[in-house]
């Protein structure tokens, strides 16, 4: 930050910060994956904010480091915006081996729901073959969390559901069975879950047991709150930090971000857009 | 020919039909076709299914999809037909042969190559590795003769017939796409019968001006149908934009049984063809959604 004191803003929703949040695990010199949906609006935020040169590649096989101008919010990866903006525009295989070279540095996901261990469902909840509610699998998701050197889990409402013990299906890999199941089943050694982000707090992970604890608190959100919240018995770190709220410039090209999504059809729930 | 002629032509029951489009040039018309000519138990693939595959597995034209995503990515909002086919039967239980996005395109790569399996570094240890049962072996891992190292290999896919939606090709089937290819160029060269559908027909000698637009030679092709908007509701580079409204109204549309048989009659069952279904959008939507032009990139190809 500057050396002016920063001024940062006082009404904000969880929604908010927790885009502020994981836009600021971008660095400026990160090759990012920026996948669909909340991650694209992260992206989005760094680029404006912190990340002028940030280098991102698509799934559908564009590598971009520049927004289109006049600035447009993609309504999807597979937007023809993204074309005539890029650097580079081949295919997937394209997008998917600088993966697997080990060339992305971090990548965000946003989901449905994640273990303990940072393993992600968004295939299906209740039985395989009986499904109480199907979803849609993972797409790329899979190879994203697989390969990407910090992955950033975003879960838009920090409740127990959504953050189980265990999941009913594994679509995308954390730290599988804890411990070092990752690296066995083949998945390269600097890879893998660093922080999951949610409105009310970041874990990250034991670097032993590979298990997710409670790293810093968003403002004004107590351990109590997220204890009872998450679905299995949280560890807590020794020194939880706090979390600085969004500054007034962060705030402001955050909503500017979330209004240009709605333009292009995302959904975003009431009670996130309060202050738009 | 028309499209109508290639479908009954060239794709019958129990096939594994690939679509060509991720996203951008998705196969909408020949999906509306196949409903039409209310083909059964096909096995239907592409990388992401999204609403196209909704529809078909809401028609009951396929009980089998080959897919890594299927879901409505305007909103995003559920693909209700999948829903409705996966928890309750209707209007059948439909088998999802999970993949991921890598594994699908390799598997189509190596299809393209003619080989039987390719190594990729993900999967191992997820759902997608080793479900559904029925589908048996999908993915394996194997020691790599060169290093010793355990890798997990994914087999070749080729489809029996696949269709594309192209910007242009000539009348015999020379076909150039720019932009977001996807899958689409090794999905449809694993292929051993071809359908290219294109927003335009041109002279073979545009097709040789910029040879390195051309995703598929005539040599492999089927039938070339000349369909204007043939991707609608997806965008196609250079001539139309992505009908978000109509995509994002489709979640709508179909969350309810009757509202999808009305949705279905109104769009597909309803209409003759792509001209009728074009009729039913209208012309004030087809002109807000036509692309304006960005004509650029002009490179000297002298020797």
């Amino acid at each position: 930050m500057g050396i002016e004191e920063e001024k940062y803003c006082t009404e904000y929703t969880g929604f908010e910060m927790m885009l502020v949040s994981a836009c600021r695990q971008i660095k400026n010199d990160d090759i990012v994956f920026n996948a669909f949906h909340w991650p694209f609006l992260a992206v989005h935020m760094a680029k404006l904010l912190h990340c002028p040169d940030l280098f991102a590649v698509l799934e559908v096989g564009q590598f971009q480091d520049e927004l289109p101008r006049p600035i447009k919010m993609p309504y999807s990866i597979s937007d023809p915006v993204l074309v005539p903006n890029s650097l580079f525009v081949g295919d997937s295989i394209d997008a998917l081996s600088i993966l697997q070279r080990g060339e992305i540095t971090i990548a965000l996901l946003s989901t449905s729901m994640v273990d303990k261990y940072g393993n992600c469902n968004t295939t299906v909840v209740g039985p395989y073959e009986e499904p109480i509610y199907r979803l849609p699998g993972g797409g790329g998701a899979t190879e994203i969390a697989g390969m990407a050197k910090r992955l950033i889990w975003l879960i838009d409402d920090h409740i127990k559901r959504r953050l189980p013990e265990k999941l009913d299906f594994i679509t995308d890999p954390g730290y599988l069975e804890g411990f070092n199941s990752r690296i066995k089943a083949g998945y390269p050694p600097d890879t893998g879950p660093e922080v999951i982000v949610t409105p009310f707090c970041i874990m990250k992970f034991d670097p032993e047991s590979k298990e997710a604890y409670l790293d810093a608190l968003h403002p004004n959100i107590s351990i109590e709150q997220v204890k009872e919240n998450t679905g299995w018995e949280l560890k807590i770190a020794k020194e939880v930090k706090q979390i600085d709220p969004p500054t007034l410039k962060e705030i402001e090209v955050c909503r500017q971000t979330m209004r240009d999504a709605i333009d292009q059809y995302f959904i975003l729930k009431p009670e996130w857009t309060t202050y738009l | 020919m028309p499209m109508k002629e290639a479908i009954e032509k060239l794709v019958h029951d129990d096939e594994l039909v690939f679509f060509g489009g991720f996203g951008n040039g998705m196969t909408f018309s020949a999906a509306h076709e196949i409903i039409r000519q209310n083909k059964r138990n096909l096995k239907v693939t592409k990388c992401g299914g999204g609403i196209m595959f909704d529809q078909l597995i809401g028609a009951g034209v396929t009980n089998h999809i080959v897919t890594s995503h299927c879901w409505n990515g305007t909103g995003p909002q559920p693909a209700y037909n999948l829903r409705r086919s996966m928890e309750e039967g209707i209007p059948q239980k439909i088998i999802y042969n999970e993949q991921s996005l890598f594994m699908i395109n390799m598997s189509f790569f190596a299809g393209y190559m003619g080989i039987p399996f390719v190594p990729i570094r993900s999967v191992v240890g997820t759902g997608i590795y080793d479900h559904p049962k029925e589908v048996g072996l999908k993915a394996a891992r194997v020691k790599c003769p060169f290093t010793g190292e355990e890798i997990c290999v994914v087999p070749a896919i080729n489809p029996d017939v696949g269709v594309i939606q192209v910007q242009r090709a000539d009348s015999e089937g020379n076909a150039q796409m720019w932009g977001l290819i996807g899958d689409t160029k090794y999905g449809i060269n694993a292929c051993k019968k071809i359908i290219v559908a294109t927003e335009e027909i041109v002279d073979k000698k545009v097709i040789m001006e910029s040879p390195e637009r051309t995703i598929i030679g005539a040599h492999k092709v089927d039938a070339v149908v000349h369909e204007p908007w043939g991707a609608h509701p997806s965008s196609m580079q250079g001539f139309y934009y992505t009908d978000l409204e109509y995509r994002f109204k489709y979640a709508k549309e179909t969350k309810i049984i009757e509202d999808w048989e009305n949705w279905l009659e109104k769009w597909v069952t309803g209409v003759e063809n792509r001209q009728g279904y074009l009729k039913v959008l209208g012309d004030k939507k087809i002109n807000k959604l036509k692309a304006k032009p960005i004509i650029q990139g002009a490179v000297n190809y002298g020797y």
